[in-house]
């Protein structure tokens, strides 16, 4: 097992004093990107590239993926204090994370968060050390119908994120659904509900969508509201450390949303938001107290942020070794990379070991940076709760302009924003949860490409998808949920007539 | 206190109608940053190419070439704003082949072809012919032949739907080849290279640069190449003609610069000389290379005349195909 020798490879390149501080560059960058909403990697990394042709090769990734997963852990900063997400795939983590904050437990939450995504960034990076190639060969084996009847399972889970009745949360999905049909029909390129505005016609920006429905329908639910702000002081390192019966309760969500995050990021394509969402619903099914989700449960805050951490990391295992990026942001890396004359493939490893282990150790490295650094910013970041209403969310409204106008350089996705803010509040008034719609309007759009495509290839024959064993079990996941439900909609019933 | 104030202001008027007429004369160009609009995302295969080649143009221009990316509609979005800018030499536009066919792929577009002017081509790439590594296939010969075989059973690829130059390619090759297959969609070359590696797909058509590092690293298997010499990163792939398609006209996807319409000649002339001595330095000569990519060194005219060449063959092709966005 010559794995040691290639960490110390690697810790020499990763330790070296313009690797470090290129690391600690990229990183606070990333966090702060992550924490400021509507700002988040894609804008800071697209900004910086023609920054990087002036590193070395290794040192340009480093900084790269330092601002990614540096955002994924700075994410959740905003989500917890403010219900503001500061990228789409913490948007999950508000829903726990903000009730948490306003019982005066934010610094719980804060550093539950930091210790949760530390610890699934932790899974990510030893497992892209340690089984990254074998990792390829099942990614490979998985076609596009067991990618639609995991997706399918991701949707049907999505109904479980939704307060209330399961009607509330499909009502929700669907209408994610409805919107995720806007753009390119994936088979003919045709345009569906593009009305004449060439903007439409790739669909609408995640970004945009995810800080409308989250965003500006916050600030908007509280505008005139200045009574909000909360008391705040001091908050001491002991305060912000949980209970051990807390610590108890965090400690095999983040397992469990460590496993999915990985799972999920060695699939390309799919992406964190999909994540850190199956991570929370996975929790709330299998949790004994379902209902105590929403109301600050701390598992709703571990799992998904150590999914999210995990998915960042092992989103590099595709990328490095087939080449296929995972997601948008690791596409304008591997670009990077190819602008250094590297080709990424299996034999990234075999003929660049100092660059791949160095940038193993360096994310290890980043993790540990960022979470070190997070501790004594967590009283900060509280502070920032002190600030009134009327001078915040202006600032947070620019924020969020300046971002999802960057992803794109597009002034219409501003008023896309704008449009889903109305929308989100629309919802919150009639009591709908927007999370759920969130996460139809992400799978839709990949599950109709997967179904349509299964299908193609198994010349119209709708078996393939309970013929392959792997689809298959996925499928058998997807009726136990709905049976579940059922069931359990019949006890409440029963128990409703039995109190009448 | 008013004096200064009106100070100010004449001053700033005397810049700003300084500056207006500068940016008209063509003596002086450039005398402030170039922006060159990218229809693409950061990070695809157009965005890398244009920031390669907008380096070097620093250089010689003495200006900043900024490439923005302004995705979207097929890169018509880019294209629109570039068309409808003032022809001051300030903001220029990096096209694909793809801007060949949107004319007609796109049929309300508010602009027209002659709105945009060339000003030099960049680079060229084939498209390749693409197998699994595990595939019975050793030779487009005999893919042909097991199409002919069992007409419409095997799958295929060629990225996303709509008009892209490889679904054209894919268009092509079939009509010349006079065999039938399943068109199979993909959101691009990723996602069809990993149905290829899985053996799930049986064939496929991808740019070179989207393709060659899997190929150079057997993880895929070309067959043939569409353009009519071999290409330099695959010096082991065949031609289509050389396969034994003798009636097949060679298929390049290509870069390009464009401008809008009624840009003083002698701005065109600045910028092309520009493009051209980036397309000889060393450094883009061999990003170009591991790319697959050749340089295209033509002048203006020779550059609206290729882009009228294959604005009739694509659009054509799509009308044919009666393929429509709308």
């Amino acid at each position: 097992m010559d794995l040691f020798s290639n960490l110390a490879l690697g810790f020499s390149v990763a330790i070296s004093p313009m690797a470090l501080l290129i690391c600690l560059l990229g990183v606070s960058l990333g966090m702060v990107v992550g924490v400021l909403p509507g700002l988040g990697a894609i804008t800071a990394i697209a900004m910086l590239l023609p920054v990087t042709y002036y590193l070395e090769p290794t040192h340009a990734l480093i900084m790269l993926a330092g601002i990614y997963y540096g955002a994924a852990f700075g994410g959740s900063t905003a989500s917890i204090l403010l219900n503001l997400p500061g990228t789409p795939s913490s948007a999950i983590t508000a829903l726990d994370g903000y009730p948490l904050g306003q019982k005066g437990k934010a610094g719980v939450a804060l550093l539950v968060a930091a210790m949760s995504s530390f610890f699934g960034g932790t899974v990510g990076v030893l497992l892209l050390a340690t089984v990254a190639p074998a990792l390829v060969k099942v990614a490979l084996s998985f076609s596009s119908a067991e990618y639609f009847s995991v997706m399918l399972l991701g949707l049907i889970a999505a109904v479980t994120l939704a307060e209330g009745s399961p009607i509330k949360g499909l009502i929700a999905v669907a209408i994610g659904l409805l919107f995720g049909l806007v753009g390119a029909d994936p088979q003919t390129g045709s345009v569906r509900y593009g009305f004449g505005i060439p903007q439409m016609f790739d669909g609408f920006s995640l970004v945009a969508v995810v800080m409308g429905l989250f965003g500006v329908a916050e600030v908007m639910a509280n505008v005139g509201n200045d009574s909000g702000h909360r008391a705040t002081h001091r908050i001491s390192f002991r305060e912000m450390l949980p209970s051990r019966a807390e610590l108890r309760q965090t400690i095999k969500p983040i397992l469990r949303g460590s496993a999915v995050g990985s799972a999920v990021g060695i699939l390309p394509g799919t992406g964190v938001v999909v994540a850190s969402f199956m991570a929370y619903a996975l929790e709330k099914k299998i949790s004994k107290t379902p209902e105590r989700f929403g109301q600050g449960a701390i598992e709703g805050i571990s799992a998904p942020e150590a999914a999210n951490n995990a998915c960042t990391q092992t989103t590099f295992i595709p990328t490095l070794a087939i080449g296929i990026p995972g997601d948008a942001v690791t596409a304008i890396m591997l670009s990077a990379l190819i602008l250094h004359g590297i080709t990424p493939g299996p034999t990234v490893i075999a003929s660049q070991p100092d660059m791949f282990w160095g940038l193993v150790v360096s994310f290890w490295i980043g993790n540990l940076i960022l979470v070190i650094m997070n501790i004594p910013l967590v009283g900060i970041w509280v502070k920032l709760l002190s600030i009134p209403y009327r001078l915040m969310y202006p600032s947070i409204i620019l924020f969020i302009c300046i971002g999802v106008y960057s992803v794109n350089n597009s002034v219409f996705d501003i008023f896309v924003a704008l449009g889903f803010g109305l929308l989100g509040l629309f919802m919150r008034m009639i009591g709908l949860s927007t999370a759920p719609l969130l996460l139809g309007f992400v799978l839709g759009p990949m599950m109709e490409s997967h179904f349509r495509r299964a299908l193609t290839l198994a010349r119209g024959d709708l078996g393939v998808f309970f013929d392959r064993p792997v689809s298959a079990v996925f499928l058998l996941l997807c009726a136990l949920f709905v049976v579940s439900w059922i069931i359990s909609a019949r006890r409440t019933k029963r128990k409703k007539a039995n109190a009448g | 206190m008013k004096t200064q104030t009106y100070r100010i202001l004449v001053a700033t008027a005397g810049l700003a109608a300084f500056a207006g007429a500068s940016g008209a004369l063509a003596d002086d160009y450039p005398s402030r940053p170039v922006s060159l609009i990218v229809g693409f995302a950061p990070g695809g295969p157009a965005d890398t190419l244009a920031r390669i080649v907008a380096k070097e143009m620093n250089a010689d221009l003495g200006q900043p070439v900024v490439v923005e990316n302004k995705p979207g509609a097929g890169s018509t979005i880019a294209a629109r704003e570039v068309a409808k800018a003032d022809p001051d030499g300030y903001t220029i536009l990096f096209v694909t082949s793809g801007h060949a066919g949107n004319f007609s792929y796109y049929p309300n577009l508010d602009f027209e072809a002659s709105d945009l002017t060339g000003v030099a081509g960049i680079a060229s790439t084939p498209i390749v012919i693409t197998t699994g590594p595990d595939s019975p296939f050793t030779s487009l010969g005999d893919l042909i032949e097991a199409a002919k075989a069992d007409p419409e059973t095997l799958t295929y690829a060629a990225g996303g739907g709509g008009a892209t130059l490889t679904a054209l390619s894919a268009a092509t090759f079939l009509d010349k080849a006079d065999i039938s297959a399943i068109p199979v969609s993909y959101g691009g070359s990723g996602p069809q290279n990993v149905d290829l590696m899985g053996g799930v797909l049986d064939f496929a058509f991808d740019t070179v640069s989207g393709s060659a590092a899997l190929i150079q690293n057997d993880q895929i298997k070309a067959l043939a190449v569409t353009s009519d010499k071999r290409s330099d990163v695959l010096p082991d792939v065949p031609t289509v003609t050389e396969s034994g398609l003798d009636n097949f006209d060679q298929i390049l996807g290509w870069f390009g610069m464009l401008a809008p319409a009624g840009t003083d000649p002698e701005i065109i002339a600045t910028l092309n000389g520009a493009v051209v001595s980036a397309l000889e330095s060393e450094a883009v000569l061999t990003q170009l290379s591991s790319q697959g990519l050749e340089p295209m060194k033509m002048d203006p005219e020779e550059f609206d005349a290729w882009l009228v060449s294959e604005t009739d063959r694509w659009g054509g092709l799509i009308k044919s195909l009666g393929l429509s966005a709308e």
